[in-house]
């Protein structure tokens, strides 16, 4: 049996502690930092594997043209220490068992998480720019 | 009039377009470009050029200049020495009140009798204080029916949104308040605004370093 995996709620402002740690993601999240990542930004989760913080959840409001695919869409950040080792892929199955619309959106130049979302076979794909959105 | 920076070899660039699409969101930016006429740039060019404005425009963002942090279009003026950007401030939860519920009991008296307020769907489009489209629609015995509008009852639908508007935004936002409903529900809602862009340029070296 695996380790036990849970998402918990954080108070956004730890995005602001941890900016240094962020950073160094923004090649995965070049928008961290800027003025369109806070103000849609409605809540944050924690990952914890095994008792272990292995990632953060973002979830943003859909604006504009992206409002037509649902009201929320989550982000996936598992710190580099912990990739490749299925936690991503658990943490979509838990969101995805736990919500009736989950919406995920993702570059098209990210390709280990187009290839994460392009696995799961509950999940339509739509490319809508350069961006691919998926839902369930 | 907003004090913006640029680095210099994109500044140059700027001779090159009419105008810019700025798009941001959580997850990136998209941009599209209109070129001045007779003007072509190959696939590298534009994908090059594309990801200097979306530098350019994420660290003014980054730099509390409000502008840059709403979709909208930049025009290049004469010179390259500024520009105007038309921006759409996308409101998050709408309206307070439940306005397409307002706005049938408006105008439900005037409308035929037989109809049931419950049964009945609005859709609309308000920009610029005006009604630019309005339609009407029953829904009953799982159909849709689309129903005549008097000019009157649209004018009332017009007037109940600008108060709305009035009341919600303030009257200041009358004229430049977008809103689309669809099925009686808000699906957009954006206020439009205005800046004027200087571009101060940054010597390329420098902005490597320091944006």
């Amino acid at each position: 049996m695996g380790e036990e995996l849970l998402i918990t709620e954080l108070s956004t402002n730890v995005l602001t502690d941890r900016n240094e740690v962020l950073c160094k993601y923004q090649e995965f999240f070049p928008m961290i930092g800027s003025p369109a990542f806070a103000i849609n930004l409605k809540k944050l989760y924690s990952v914890v594997e095994g008792g272990v913080e292995k990632g953060l959840v973002f979830s943003h409001r859909l604006i504009g043209k992206f409002s037509k695919f649902g009201k929320t869409d989550f982000s996936l950040l598992i710190y580099s220490e912990y990739q490749m080792c299925g936690t991503g892929r658990r943490v979509v199955d838990l969101l995805l068992s736990q919500r009736k619309e989950a919406v995920f959106i993702v570059s098209e130049t990210n390709r280990i998480s187009l290839s994460l979302f392009r696995s799961i076979a509950s999940l339509n794909s739509t490319q809508l720019g350069k961006a691919f959105v998926f839902k369930n | 009039m907003s004090k913006v920076k640029i680095k210099r070899s994109l500044w140059e660039k700027l001779s090159l377009i009419d105008d810019i699409d700025f798009y941001p969101y959580h997850k990136g930016i998209e941009i599209s470009l209109s070129l001045v006429e007779g003007k072509t740039l190959n696939k590298s060019e534009e994908e090059k050029l594309e990801d200097d404005l979306g530098y350019f425009f994420l660290s003014n963002g980054s730099k509390g200049i409000e502008s840059f942090y709403h979709p909208g279009i930049a025009c290049i003026g004469d010179g390259q020495k500024t520009a105007s950007y038309s921006y759409r401030e996308i409101l998050e939860e709408g309206l307070d009140c439940n306005i397409g519920e307002r706005i049938l009991e408006k105008i439900f008296p005037d409308l035929d009798e037989g109809l049931k307020i419950d049964e009945l769907f609005l859709d609309c489009h308000f920009s610029s204080g005006e009604l630019d489209s309005c339609q009407l629609s029953e829904y009953k015995d799982s159909k849709l029916r689309p129903l005549q509008l008097s000019k009157a009852i649209l004018g009332k639908v017009r007037d109940e949104i600008r108060e709305i508007i009035k009341e919600e935004l303030g009257d200041e936002h009358l004229n430049d308040t977008l809103l689309e409903m669809e099925e009686s529900s808000i699906s957009n809602l954006e206020i439009e605004g205005e800046d004027e862009w200087e571009f101060e340029i940054v010597e390329d070296d420098d902005w490597e370093k320091n944006y």
